[in-house]
């Protein structure tokens, strides 16, 4: 039962909506006050407890105990235009919920604690079997929740300091068609010439877009890393913050499993193949009875899959101005260092036949955010943001498993004081991604990707709807 | 042995079924932007279509095809056809009076495809293909799938490749094998009874106007029957003719006289069968060509086999009308090639035994199995069919030149 409860737990934070994860995998919605601001505050993070993941160092100078319970509703549109049939498939992703939950308590003036749980990184991509990226993966999860028990202190009246040990719970689960079509023909049946890759089955007349077997790759790990941060306080009037998420590295082992998917077609004529001495496939022959017989199927067994995979830090900078009374501007850069951590994914099979190398070649991101705040009244307070960030992944790296891209993002939303104890918050967002070429497959024989592959647009803009409460204690 | 090596030649060119092809793919003019019409070209068919010559097919021969040569000047989309790695399924032949095949291959050699497999197949006509074939494959009965059909289509049938690759113009070209692999096989009743042929075509038809595609259909033959035959087959007459002016002495090799004009002028006697009895006689083993045996086509059934074929045309013609479809046949394109001057160049009336392949045995229209229409021939079947595209769809694609 326990082990069910963390389960869903995890589902709940790591199963984060398709395409929702930006600038890489990386997410940002991890507070509705903060969503309303674009993902500003790290030089004045929310009151929620949410500073435990804008800024440690927030929790300082807090008054009581705060419990923060919320959800982000998602709505994801997206999909990809094939350049040849043009074709658009859409994700098939569904209305996804995001809750959030940050415990914090002011246990003296000056020293704030708190646990917090967030997943600064994730993904999930889900599209139809019908879709020719099947074959790179049809369902994808990256998720890591991080449970971070926090501790900041108000060193002076001008500087708080905060830090974080994160316990860092980590899943990758790949799901994804084989094609036949690129699948080697086996060497003993058919030895290439000597230098060359050996043949595919498309050289035998299968049609691209061939399934024959279904392969789901599953693998976690608990890694530990660390988050810190800084709050000056210049004057009255300004702030500057900081914050350094550290990278956590998850070196992966799992399990895969494959099932086959009939291909239900038929050798319409006898076939004598030019091996030596020749051997001759004969009219009639099911083409599902051809694999197995050639033994195609036994490196395609269940077998234990390994690999690594690295969440970049990420630093973050930014300021917090009261220009009047009520009103607060922020601006925020982000640095993430994708380029380090996320250049190439090793997939390690059993059998080594079937390893694989992702050639994701990642580079580092920068992110802008501003917004404003209002506090109208000691009950309602409202804002308003506006982000801009590059993406991670490189033109030839375009692919189903993420086909990000650049964003802008406007966002919106009010704080609403419900009671001397109980605060509302609401707010939305709007992602616009631009469209973006890409790719449905991975090249065959773990080759390095170009953007010649490239053979399509990705498409891609969500809706976010925030909601959470926050009781003070 | 040489008799045996024209035998195997024969029977290699009867089970490629009606059907071959060597050139170039670049374009010969400019590419033109051919609009939506010609977004996307298919074409299916048989050898012909697929690019067949000299018994034998290869890349060299795939790009020769007339679809290639019409694709490159409509201006559409890629236009990919299943290229078949060197030295081919079966290689072309070199010298088809030694059975010499280029590369050195013999009958079973198949090479596989290409490596770089497109992402559809443009060109999805399987050598030896009748109309049932363009529905089913084998083992299915009454299907005729070989190799090819595996190695191009990968077990689809050219419907099913032809609809995947979503064309908006296709062109069909298919009936020959209906009517002249009972000529190969010396028996009228293998012929596709009309009813069947027009059942299996409209299926066809059917199909591709569900697409909402627009097509070409093309009339089944390659010169009016009986007058103008592929040089597979000589005239009895021819025979007689030449025996009368002693071209085959010393050799004891006789022609009857129920070779002569004018009844040897509608009997045709297929090379491997006219030039296996020379050969034996050169070997000092008399033997005599009979214009009565069955291995030759008798005067009844080369009416026969005329008569299909102006039933098949009457009926790709009505179809084409009827669905407001374009419709060519290619009858009199090759009947003019065979009363060019010089005469017998083009179509020649006996083949030249002494000649390689590269020389042209069989007269310059076509290649070196005396069946499949030369590279020179697909250039001029390609231009034939522009001009009928551009004259019935008043399109404008460019001609294809020289």
């Amino acid at each position: 039962m326990r082990r069910y409860a963390l389960s869903a737990l995890w589902l709940s934070f790591a199963a984060v909506p398709a395409l929702l994860a930006a600038q890489g995998f990386g997410i940002y919605e991890q507070g509705t006050c903060s969503m309303g601001r674009a993902g500003t505050g790290v030089a004045a993070p929310c009151a929620d407890g949410s500073a435990m993941f804008f800024n440690p160092a927030g929790l300082a100078g807090l008054k009581g105990g705060h419990a923060t319970i919320g959800m982000t509703l998602i709505n994801v549109d997206g999909g990809f235009t094939d350049d040849i049939f043009q074709r658009t498939t859409d994700l098939d992703d569904p209305l996804l919920v995001l809750p959030q939950v940050y415990l914090s308590y002011a246990a003296t003036p000056k020293l704030g604690v708190g646990v917090g749980l967030f997943a600064p990184y994730g993904l999930e991509t889900e599209w139809p079997l019908s879709f020719d990226g099947r074959f790179a993966g049809y369902k994808n999860i990256v998720g890591s929740v991080y449970i971070q028990p926090t501790v900041a202190y108000q060193v002076t009246p001008w500087l708080a300091l905060g830090g974080g040990l994160d316990i860092v719970m980590g899943k990758v689960e790949l799901n994804q068609h084989l094609d036949l079509a690129e699948a080697p023909i086996p060497p003993t049946l058919l030895p290439p010439p000597p230098g060359s890759p050996p043949y595919v089955f498309g050289q035998f007349g299968i049609a691209p877009g061939t399934d024959f077997a279904d392969a789901h790759l599953e693998a976690t790990k608990t890694t530990v890393t660390a988050h810190w941060g800084g709050i000056i306080k210049v004057n009255d009037k300004l702030s500057i913050g900081g914050r350094y998420l550290m990278h956590a590295k998850f070196d992966y082992a799992g399990t895969a499993t494959f099932t086959k998917v009939p291909t239900n077609l038929v050798v319409p004529a006898d076939i004598i193949i030019p091996s030596s001495p020749p051997d001759t496939i004969h009219a009639g022959t099911p083409v599902d009875a051809l694999l197995q017989g050639l033994g195609v199927f036994d490196t395609l067994t269940t077998q234990t899959v390994s690999t690594s995979i690295t969440n970049p830090e990420q630093v973050v900078f930014g300021l917090a101005y009261k220009p009047r009374s009520g009103w607060t501007l922020f601006g925020d850069y982000q640095f993430t260092r994708w380029g380090k951590r996320f250049w190439v994914v090793n997939i390690n099979f059993q059998k080594p036949v079937l390893n694989r190398v992702l050639y994701e070649r990642y580079q580092n991101t920068n992110g802008f955010r501003f917004a404003a705040e209002w506090a109208k009244s000691a009950k309602w307070t409202f804002r308003g943001g506006y982000l801009y960030h590059q993406g991670a992944a490189p033109p030839e790296t375009v692919t189903p498993l993420l086909p990000e891209g650049n964003r802008n993002e406007f966002t919106g939303g009010f704080t609403v004081k419900l009671s001397s104890n109980l605060t509302g918050d609401f707010a939305f967002q709007y992602i616009k991604q631009n469209d973006r070429r890409g790719r449905t497959r991975e090249p065959i024989f773990n080759q390095v990707p170009t953007t010649g592959l490239n053979n399509g647009v990705y498409n891609f803009h969500a809706e976010l709807f925030g909601l959470s409460l926050s009781y003070a204690f | 042995m040489h008799r045996r090596v024209l035998l195997a030649a024969g029977l290699s060119l009867a089970l490629a079924a009606a059907c071959h092809q060597d050139e170039l793919f670049t374009p010969l003019v400019p590419a033109y932007a051919g609009g939506a019409l010609f977004q996307r070209y298919v074409s299916m068919g048989n050898s012909i279509t697929m690019g067949i010559q000299s018994g034998g097919i290869d890349d060299t021969s795939q790009r020769a095809a007339y679809p290639v040569l019409v694709a490159a000047v409509m201006g559409g989309d890629h236009f990919y056809y299943p290229s078949l790695a060197e030295p081919g399924c079966p290689p072309r032949y070199a010298n088809i009076f030694t059975g010499a095949r280029v590369g050195g291959g013999t009958v079973p050699t198949c090479a596989f495809r290409s490596a770089g497999i497109p992402p559809y197949i443009s060109n999805v006509a399987i050598s030896g293909a009748w109309a049932i074939d363009l529905l089913a494959n084998g083992p299915a009965p009454g299907t005729h799938s070989n190799p090819l059909t595996q190695l191009a289509l990968g077990g689809r049938t050219q419907l099913q490749a032809m609809m995947a690759a979503q064309p908006t113009f296709v062109s069909v070209w298919i009936g020959n094998n209906d009517l002249i692999q009972a000529a190969f096989a010396n028996d009228t009743l293998l012929i596709t009874d009309t009813t069947a042929f027009k059942t299996q075509y409209r299926q066809v038809l059917d199909s591709i106007q569900a697409l909402g595609a627009k097509a070409l259909l093309i009339g089944v033959g390659t010169g009016t029957l009986p007058a103008t035959i592929p040089p597979f087959w000589s005239r009895g007459s021819t025979y007689y003719g030449l025996f009368v002016s002693g071209a085959f002495a010393p050799a004891p090799f006789t022609v009857l006289a129920n070779c002569a004009p004018p009844r040897g002028d509608s009997v045709f006697v297929p090379f491997p069968y006219g030039l296996g009895l020379i050969g034996t006689a050169k070997t000092g083993t008399a033997t005599t060509l009979d214009c009565t045996v069955p291995q030759t086509i008798q005067p009844a059934s080369a009416a026969k086999y005329a008569r299909i074929e102006t039933a098949y045309d009457a009926f790709i013609q009505s179809e084409a009308t009827a669905r407001g479809w374009a419709y060519v046949s290619l009858n009199a394109t090759f009947d003019s090639l065979r009363t060019a001057a010089p005469a017998g160049s083009q179509i020649a009336p006996f083949p030249n035994t002494n000649a390689a392949c590269s020389g042209s045995p069989f007269g310059l229209a076509f290649s070196c199995d005396g069946f499949h229409p030369s590279t020179a021939s697909h250039r001029l079947i390609a231009k034939k069919i522009v001009q009928a595209i551009n004259a019935y769809y008043q399109s404008a694609i460019p001609a294809i030149t020289p």
